[in-house]
Order: structure tokens, then sequence, then C-alpha cells
């Protein structure tokens, strides 16, 4: 046992050894890129490329008592520990070269966290500035990719909250936002996948400043409103315009922004694609006739009479069948999921009810993906990989005809949704405290 | 020969690195690239070409338990035919993919890890850890193996398992969409891979128990399909076929795609050092095998004086041989496939029909 130990770290020094010498970095030489942003810029310097680079003196934990004094932040904010560039080049390569006359430190990718790319080139169309982080070796591919409504270098400057180093605390929003599932977290081989597939088109999550989102949001809102998604009163924050936020999501044909997906519209894509890992659904309990007592106006302030389900998992399953020729496709989703928060006057959470309020969750979660898919077939944008079902299923009958017609065929698909969602649980409370306060109080 | 022996197990182990060391690295994309989503079936159909070298290498051992390809072609070809064109054609093969697989790995090292390093550095090194393998001898190298075969299974195993939860198994349907013609294409890079099985013909003597020859290469054919189909189902569960098709170095992609609970990241180093050491691995035993041609095929009693001066010929060679990377996989997609079965199954077949024309048994056969 110890001859083979002694031998197996013998190889391991014969490896090591073969490294030789030429590429020697040491790491006092290296300028660690934790975020690069990608914009499109005027003139012949077509790509203006954004690098966030982490400042490791400020990053150590003796370094907060230099960056408290000095931040222009509020109090308690972390201290930005990131220097941030931008310089415009022919190429994204042409840029990173460049570095070489601003920075002391060679920019070194192996830390990466994500890769944003700004609206104008989005729009048009990022597949030049794609080759550089597939062909990089220090890249790899498991970094985020997300799309920036305005500029990305704007994004890039932005500060963030708790987190000195804005390229760790955008990965772990990612984390957050994956749980959440308002926005599809995509990694750069995903991102790829959809982008190089025959009919499968790509989205990305969107970054950008909160305040400015609300705005956006509530006009694409005013579309289809369903009776699912309206929070109660969300747009009064009055943060500071630094704060970044990752919602949303970006719709590509091809290698261009097609659209914006809302947040409940990227949550319904999720929903198609079997990505749903949790978040939360409100849906206003139409009080009128639970039961027989039940006379009250179902228009109570709003807040009022609302069930807020938490999803903790979910199942998709996508059908293709053919109709007369004609590609028709079924999503069934199974959904689990417990109760967080009723402010219902009655009480709505009883053993004869809760198979109601499945059917309200499943008629929530339908309208989500409705959504998406009515918006997914306005853009012409197939990001639920509709077409890749129906090869599945027919693969002659779609390199026979289908797959050119495809373009034409998505716009005016079937999608038949079928969902079954379950309240597993109710948390801590069985009786909805409001409805308590409405029983029980003497008036 | 030389007196050394090595038993079955050394000997699977041998030829299960030989095959896999170089396999499963550079080939995945370029097959995938023919084959799309039944590009698993190819390495399927490219194995059973390889179990059937297996069963020509069984037989020759079977009636020839004494005597290695080499000495069975002296026998029922002739000397002058074997010692003019047999022994020649072979040494050229063996020592052109001895020199091709030590290129490969110079070529990966610049290419992923280390850009300005020169090609020569990594050749030269490596050669010379070749060198002192093979003047080791076999038994050295087979000893060698069974550490290198431990990272060799296991490290691959560790970042295939690691990566589970990320395959998706659909993107490998619909099955046989294109028909069996993607299959076939599939196959062709492949096939002289694991044709390479055809070495075992050449160590029989050395073979504790020759008689275990078929046993013993088919189980290396067996777990090299193993290896390679769970390599490309990963590789295209993972990122779909567009994607593995355009890579170059598909396995390492694989090693940098771990992340698991956002620290266990970064396992291409793993994947480098599983190449680095079953390419030296490799390398040596084609290298030796070789060398036993030139030894045998004039008449010499030693190959030890040959090592150095054969060594400096490949690194040269290594050197020369390609251009660039391109001409490595055009040699791969093009010539191999056809050369190297011409070599593992087509002359070895000869010899074998003319030895069972003639009637001729080896001593103990």
């Amino acid at each position: 046992m110890k001859k083979y130990l002694a031998l197996g770290l013998v190889a391991l020094l014969l490896v090591v050894n073969t490294a030789g010498c030429w590429n020697r970095r040491e790491i006092e030489t290296l300028g660690f890129v934790s975020l690069i942003g990608i914009d499109r810029s005027q003139g012949e310097e077509a790509y203006r490329v954004t690098f966030q680079i982490a400042k490791p003196a400020q990053l150590a934990p003796g370094g907060a008592g230099i960056g408290a004094g000095g931040a222009g932040g509020g109090a308690g904010e972390a201290p930005f520990a990131a220097w941030t560039m931008s310089i415009s080049g022919k190429t994204v390569f042409d840029a990173v070269e460049k570095t070489r006359e601003f920075s002391p430190r060679r920019v070194f990718f192996s830390h990466t966290r994500a890769v944003i790319i700004g609206e104008d080139l989005a729009r048009e169309g990022i597949g030049p500035v794609l080759d550089f982080i597939s062909r990089e070796p220090e890249l790899r591919r498991t970094i985020w990719v997300l799309v920036a409504k305005g500029s990305a270098s704007e994004v890039l400057t932005a500060r963030m909250h708790l987190e000195r180093l804005p390229g760790e605390g955008i990965s772990s929003i990612m984390d957050q936002v994956q749980r959440a599932c308002t926005a599809p977290v995509v990694r750069f081989s995903d991102f790829l996948q959809c982008l190089i597939s025959p009919t499968t088109q790509a989205i990305a999550p969107v970054i950008d400043f909160k305040s400015e989102w609300e705005r956006e949001g509530r006009v694409g809102a005013d579309g289809g409103t369903g009776g699912t998604g309206s929070p109660g009163s969300g747009g009064q924050d009055s943060q500071p315009p630094v704060d970044v936020r990752v919602t949303g999501a970006a719709a590509f044909r091809g290698d261009r922004l097609a659209g914006w997906f809302s947040p409940h519209e990227a949550r319904g894509i999720l929903w198609v694609q079997g990505k749903v890992r949790g978040g939360v659904l409100t849906t206003s309990f139409p009080a009128a006739g639970v039961q027989a007592g039940g006379g009250q106006s179902g228009d109570s302030a709003a807040g009022q009479n609302t069930i807020t389900f938490r999803i903790i998992r979910a199942r998709s399953q996508v059908k293709a069948e053919l109709e007369k020729g004609k590609p028709v496709i079924t999503v069934r989703v199974d959904e689990e999921g417990c109760i967080c928060e009723v402010t219902t006057s009655e009480n709505v959470v009883t053993f004869d009810l809760i198979p109601r309020l499945e059917k309200l969750k499943a008629r929530a979660i339908e309208n989500e993906m409705r959504r998406a898919i009515d918006k997914a077939q306005r853009l012409g944008v197939d990001v639920f990989g509709f077409g890749e079902a129906v090869f599945r299923a027919f693969p002659r009958e779609w390199e026979k005809g289908l797959k050119k017609d495809w373009p034409r065929l998505f716009p005016k698909l079937e999608v038949k949704l079928a969902v079954d969602a379950k309240i597993r649980r109710t948390g801590m409370q069985a009786v909805p405290v409001p409805s308590q306060i409405m029983k029980e109080k003497v008036r | 020969m030389q007196g050394e022996k090595i038993n079955g197990r050394q000997a699977f182990l041998l030829l299960s690195t030989t095959i896999v060391a170089t396999l499963i690295l550079f080939i995945p994309s370029l097959a995938v690239a023919q084959g799309d989503r039944d590009t698993w079936l190819g390495t399927l159909l490219a194995a059973t070409v390889g179990l059937v070298v297996v069963g020509v290498v069984a037989l020759l051992a079977a009636r020839f338990p004494d005597r290695n390809l080499f000495g069975v072609s002296e026998k029922a070809l002739g000397r002058i035919i074997t010692r003019g064109l047999v022994a020649p054609l072979y040494f050229l093969f063996f020592f052109y993919i001895a020199a091709a697989v030590l290129r490969e790995l110079g070529d990966v090292l610049t290419a992923s890890l280390m850009p300005e390093t020169p090609l020569l550095a990594f050749v030269f090194m490596t050669s010379i850890l070749v060198a002192l393998a093979v003047l080791g001898g076999l038994e050295v190298v087979a000893r060698l193996n069974e550490i290198v075969f431990l990272i060799l299974v296991t490290a691959p195993a560790f970042i295939l398992l690691l990566l589970l939860k990320e395959v998706q198994f659909e993107n490998l349907l619909p099955a046989l969409a294109g028909g069996f013609t993607p299959v076939i294409r599939a196959a062709v890079p492949q096939v002289g891979f694991f044709g390479e099985v055809v070495v075992l013909a050449f160590i029989i003597p050395q073979l504790e128990k020759p008689r275990q020859a078929g046993a013993i290469g088919a189980g290396a054919v067996a777990f090299s399909a193993l290896m390679m189909v769970a390599t490309i189902v990963w590789l295209v569960g993972i990122f779909g076929v567009q994607q593995v098709g355009a890579f170059l170095l598909p396995t390492l992609t694989l090693g940098r795609q771990v992340l698991v609970a956002g620290f266990l990241t970064g396992l291409d180093p793993l994947v480098v050092a599983v190449w680095v050491a079953g390419v030296t691995v490799k390398a040596s035993v084609f290298f030796y095998v070789a060398l036993l041609v030139v030894v045998q095929g004039f008449g010499l009693r030693e190959y030890r004086p040959l090592v150095f001066p054969a060594t400096l010929l490949l690194v040269a060679l290594s050197i020369l041989q390609f251009a660039s990377t391109f001409e490595f996989s055009e040699f791969v997609l093009k010539t191999f496939p056809f050369w190297g079965l011409t070599m593992e199954l087509v002359l070895p077949v000869v010899i074998l029909l003319v030895a069972v024309l003639r009637g001729q048994r080896g001593e103990e056969g």
C-alpha cells in the first residue's frame, strides 16, 4: 500500500513537471476579471467591452476598515472592491488586448462569473461576440449570460448591496432568482445550445436598475393582465436607482433580441421547460359563494382576500402529436407546493376547500404559461423547444417539411395545457389570521 | 524473446489504457460532427469491429501461442516478404502512431493551458519519460500502467458522476432519425482506435497465458466502448449535438463544466492529468512494439540500445508530422480509419488465412 502511495505521488509529481516554466503566471500579476460587459459602440471599433476587475486588497477581511470610511454609499454598505474599465475594440479580443495599455495586471478570465450583453448589441446580433467566449480557454461555459436593459457598462458600474464584488453578487443573485423563478437562469453552454439549435430560440435573464424596470414592467403588463399576478402595491419602492436586479427574460430570434418577457411570462416559459423550482403565486380568492354565508363583496382593498402559494417543485412533460398533419403540443405540468400566506376574511383553508384551492392555483399556473406562449407566438420565437419535441416524436415528418415550415407553423401552433397542482402543507398556521379577527373580535 | 511476462490483468489494463487514452479526448466531437445523436451507436459499431480484430488475435494466439504476429508472418509468408514488407509496414504504423500520440498531447497542452510554450517542450519531456519506460521493458510499462489506470478510471467516473444531474438524455432522441448512415459515419473516426487492440498480437509470447488473449482483448474493447459511450452520452446530453460537434477538446470542456455547490469546480486539470498519464503509457506501448518489430526484422537480440536513437526520431517525427491541428483531424478522419484497418485487420487476417491454409501450427499448438 505504502509503495503504491509513493508511486502515485511520483506520478503526480511528474505531471506537475510537464507544466514547465514558459506560461508561468504569478497570482499577483493577474487581474481577475469578475464580470464582462459587452456593448455596441459606434465607428470602426464596434464593441465596447467593460471589464470589472477584482481588487484583492479590498476583498480581504482586513480591508473592510479601509473601505468603510471612504465608501460613498450609505452606512453599512460594503465597499466597492472592483475596478471597472471600458475599452473599445474592433473585436472583443482586440479590446481584451488593449487592456494591457491601462491595466498593470494582465486580465485573467478563469474566475469570471458572468457576461452581460448590452441591449443595443443584443438588438444588432450577438453572434460575433460569442465566438471569443467559446474559444478563450480561460473562460468556462458555466458562466452566466445576462442581457442588460440599456447599456452593459452602466450595469457594471452599479454598486451592489451586501457584496463587495458585484461579480460575486450577481452570481449569488442568480442563485436566488433560480429559486424565485422570475427569470430564466442560463449558463453560457445552455444559451449557446439554444442559439445554434435549428428551431429553439435562446432566452437570457434581464439585468437592469430596479426603478427603470418598474416603469417598463407596467407598460408590458398592460397587454395581458390575467387574474393572477398583481401582487398588491409593489411600485412605491423608493430605493436609490443604483440597485441592479435580475428579472424577466430577453428572447432572441436567431442572435438578435426579439422581445422582453415580464417576470410572470418568464416563469411561464420555465413552467413549460420544467425548470420551476420555487417561487410564489398570489391569487385573489373569489370570496363570493365560497361558503353558504359568504355573500360579502368581492371588491376588497388590494392585499385582501388573497392566497399566496409557495411552489416547492414542479415537473413538466411536453408531448407532440400530429392531427391531420398539423403538430399539436400538449404540456403537462405537475406542481406541488404549500400555502404561505392567506389574507381572506373567511377561513378558506379547510379540508373541503383544498381541491378548489388547488384548482385555483392550477389556473394561475396555466395563466402564466398561456401568457408566455401567447407572447412567444406573437413574437414568433420558439423559446420552449416545441420544435425539438415535434422532431423527437416525428423525425420523418419533421425532415420532410415541418422543419422548413416551423417559423410559419409556430405562431399558429395549438398548445394544450394540463396543470395538476397540489397543496401539501399550510405552514405553521391552520386558520387564516384575518378570518380569526373577523370572527372572534366583538364589535 | 525478452523473457518478460505480464499477467492477464496487466495485459487487459494495458490495452484499455492504450485505447481509451486518446479515444476519449479528441474523437467524441469529431464523431459527433459526423453522427449527430447516433454517435454512441457508431461507437458500438466501431467496437464490434474491434472485437473482430480481437477474434483474429485470439485465433492467432490459439494456433501460435509462442509467436507474435511477426513470428507467424515469418512462418506463413516467408522470411523475405515478412522482413521486407510486413515488418517495415508495422514499424511505420506503430512508430507513426506513437509520434502522433505525443503530438496530440503537446497540441492539447498548448491549445488549452499554455499557448506560449513551444510544442517541443511537451513532446520532448514526455518522450524522455516514454523512453525510460520502454527501457525498463514491457513489465515496467505494465506495472506503471496499473497506477495510471486507477486515475484513468476514477477521474472520468468522478467527473461524469458530478455532471449526472445536468445530462438531458432526451438530447439523444430521436434515435436513428437519419437511418444507419450517421451511425456508420460516426464509426469511421473511431474504428481505428478500437482496432489498436491489435498490439496484443505482438505481445502474445509475453503473456503468462497466451490462450487468454481473446478474453483480454474483448475486455479491453468492451471497457473502452463503455468509457466512450458514456463520454458521448454525457457530452450530447449536456451540450447538445450542435455544440459538441464544434468542440476542439470535448472532454476538457466536460471537465470545465463541473460546478457543484459553488466551489467544486474547474476539474479540467484532472482530465489533463489523466491524459498525460494515459498518453505516456500508450506511446510507450506503441514505441515498444515498433522497436520489437525492428529487432525481429533485423534479427537482433536486444531492443534496448535502439531506444534513445529511436526516441530522437520519435520527437522529430511528432513535431514534423502535422503542421497544425487541422492536419491532425484530417488525418484522424480521412487517413487513419483506412490505414488503421489495413494494419489492424486486413493484414493479420491475411497472415492468419495463409497460416491456416498451409496447415501451420505453433510448437505447443
